[in-house]
């Protein structure tokens, strides 16, 4: 579904992925494991052309897109769900919503996304006429999952869903990942947190200062030495 | 002495439509490419001229004229966008530079082409309304009408269309409007091309109502950008109000106070505003 082959990244002069390879195949979960400052988020920005690779290749459903705008990559399905959140905070929760849909050439009916939305996140029906900005930090995130799930997407990157939120609502956006799983959805989850990507995820990368360190099943992963050491505090 | 100041409230309206409508495009331009155009009042120049040369050179009707002239104006602006413009997004020093170059350039050009000498149009629509005892010029009433209707119009636009809603998304957070697939660099000209549109309009009513000449614009952008700072940059609807506001001050204040100082009223009162509300009145605002 979505392949990095050999990619390389510069800030600057500053070599921040180097030779990243990856390959992600539809109705996969896939974790990007990695600490502060490994590249995580310059990994998926580079997939959605918001930052320009320097060499290597990018392939999504079958096509080079290496060179495709922003939202020539959108049209196609690729969708992220950025770090931060980035909801729109002087729109409503449906305006938002709304705003995921912008691309589709079926926009003005968008209806039974709507209530898929709002029947996978209920807090959300419930505040659907607030400012997006007035919202909780687990509101919005559980916003921006529903904004990137409105465009319909073939493959959905996720950039750390769960940073800086409270266990519970955590919990619950993990219930709401598991669904998508189970419904098909393939995914690409960039996480801090090794314990919780491999629970979520069927195959990991491990990414150290912009290389990869580390692939395999979550359940190898979970055994190995450096993963048990760095990320998961044994 | 009540309508005296009833005449002023009018007049002040008035001319507050046509500060509105380049406060708006000040507003527009600088919430989607984050630059203030100041050749914006150029633009209204250009469109001035442009009306006057198609009605009374080239003999169109009025209406046509003002549609053509707003086409040039809008041309002239897709011009300056992608060789100068284009360049200058969200930065807003080079965005000045670029700008006052461009008025130099624009300014230059009508003085060698129409000379200082102000030009004035024929009459288009000769004939006053009266009631209360209060006269107001048709046209006055036609140009007031146009642009409240026109500002009203893209304030509706922003706010119930795709593309509008696109360019509120982009003005928050440009990245997650990029996200979205908006096409942003389409955006960004469309919003300059726009904004050149709305002043060559503007422009070209002016030029019905009063003589014209190559720096006409230059009391108009300052205006425009006051109404736009009034509002609290960013607010459509604001820059509407922002305009009458402005327009009404000035009117009012030089019933009391020396004309001659009249460019200064709406300056006081800007300072005033900003005194207690520092973001504008319309801080918050579409
Ligand atoms: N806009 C930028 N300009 C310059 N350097 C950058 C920029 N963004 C990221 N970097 C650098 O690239 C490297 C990778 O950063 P990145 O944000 O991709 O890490 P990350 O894995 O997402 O980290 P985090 O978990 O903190 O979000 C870092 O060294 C960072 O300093
Ligand atoms: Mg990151």
């Amino acid at each position: 579904m979505i392949e990095f082959d050999h990619v390389n990244v510069h800030y600057g002069k500053n070599h921040v992925l180097h030779d990243l390879t990856a390959k992600i195949e539809a109705g996969e979960v896939v974790a990007l494991i990695g600490a502060n400052a490994a590249g995580k988020t310059t990994a998926l920005r580079t997939a959605l052309g918001l930052k320009n690779l320097s060499s290597g290749s990018l392939r999504f459903a079958g096509e080079d897109v290496s060179s495709l705008s922003t939202h020539e990559r959108v049209e196609r399905g690729l969708i992220l769900v950025p770090e931060g959140r980035q909801v729109f905070v002087k729109f409503t929760v449906t305006e938002n919503l709304l705003m995921g849909a912008y691309h589709r050439k079926d926009r003005n009916k968008v209806q039974v996304e709507l209530d898929y939305v709002y029947d996978l996140f209920p807090r959300l029906l419930e505040r659907k006429s607030q400012k997006a900005g007035s919202m909780s930090g687990g509101e919005q995130q559980m916003l921006a999952i529903g904004r990137g799930l409105m465009a319909k997407p073939k493959c959905l990157l996720l950039d750390e869903p769960t940073m800086g939120l409270a266990p519970i609502i955590v919990q619950e956006i993990l219930t709401i990942l598991g669904k998508l799983a189970a419904n098909g959805m393939t995914i690409l989850l960039a996480e801090q947190n090794a314990s919780m990507a491999l629970d979520c995820a069927s195959r990991a990368y491990v990414i150290e200062s912009g290389h990869i360190s580390l692939e395999g099943s979550s359940e190898s992963l979970r055994e190995s030495a450096t993963i048990k050491s760095l990320y998961l505090g044994h | 002495m009540g309508q005296l100041i009833l005449g002023q409230l009018l007049n002040g309206a008035i001319l507050g439509t046509l500060y509105g409508i380049i406060a708006l495009g000040v507003t527009l331009t600088f919430g989607i490419t984050g630059i203030v155009n100041f050749a914006l009042g150029a633009f209204m120049m250009l469109g001035c001229y442009m009306a006057w040369y198609f009605t009374d050179g080239l003999g169109m009707h009025y209406a046509v004229a003002v549609l053509c002239a707003v086409l040039v104006t809008s041309f002239a602006g897709l011009i300056a966008d992608q060789t100068l413009f284009r360049f200058t997004r969200n930065n807003l020093v080079n965005g000045l530079l670029v700008s006052i170059g461009l008025i130099s350039v624009m300014e230059g050009a009508a003085l060698l082409i129409w000379t200082s000498t102000p030009k004035n149009m024929e009459y288009v629509l000769p004939g006053v309304f009266s009631f209360f005892g209060l006269v107001v010029p048709k046209m006055k009433a036609v140009v007031f009408l146009v642009l409240l209707g026109v500002i009203l119009a893209t304030y509706a636009a922003l706010t119930r269309t795709w593309i509008g809603r696109a360019a509120y998304a982009y003005a928050q957070n440009p990245e997650a409007a990029e996200l979205m697939g908006v096409r942003t660099k389409i955006l960004q000209s469309g919003v300059v091309v726009y904004s050149t549109g709305l002043a060559g309009l503007g422009g070209a009513l002016y030029a019905s109502l009063y003589s014209i000449d190559p720096t006409l614009g230059a009391v108009y952008i300052l205006k425009a950008v006051e109404a736009a700072i009034l509002a609290g940059i960013g607010s459509v609807i604001g820059s509407l109000f922002g305009g009458i506001l402005l327009g009404i001050t000035e009117g009012v204040g030089s019933i009391y106070l020396p004309i001659a100082f009249r460019d200064a009223y709406g300056l006081i009162f800007l300072i005033a505003i900003l005194l207690f509300k520092p973001a504008g009145l319309f801080a918050g605002r579409k």
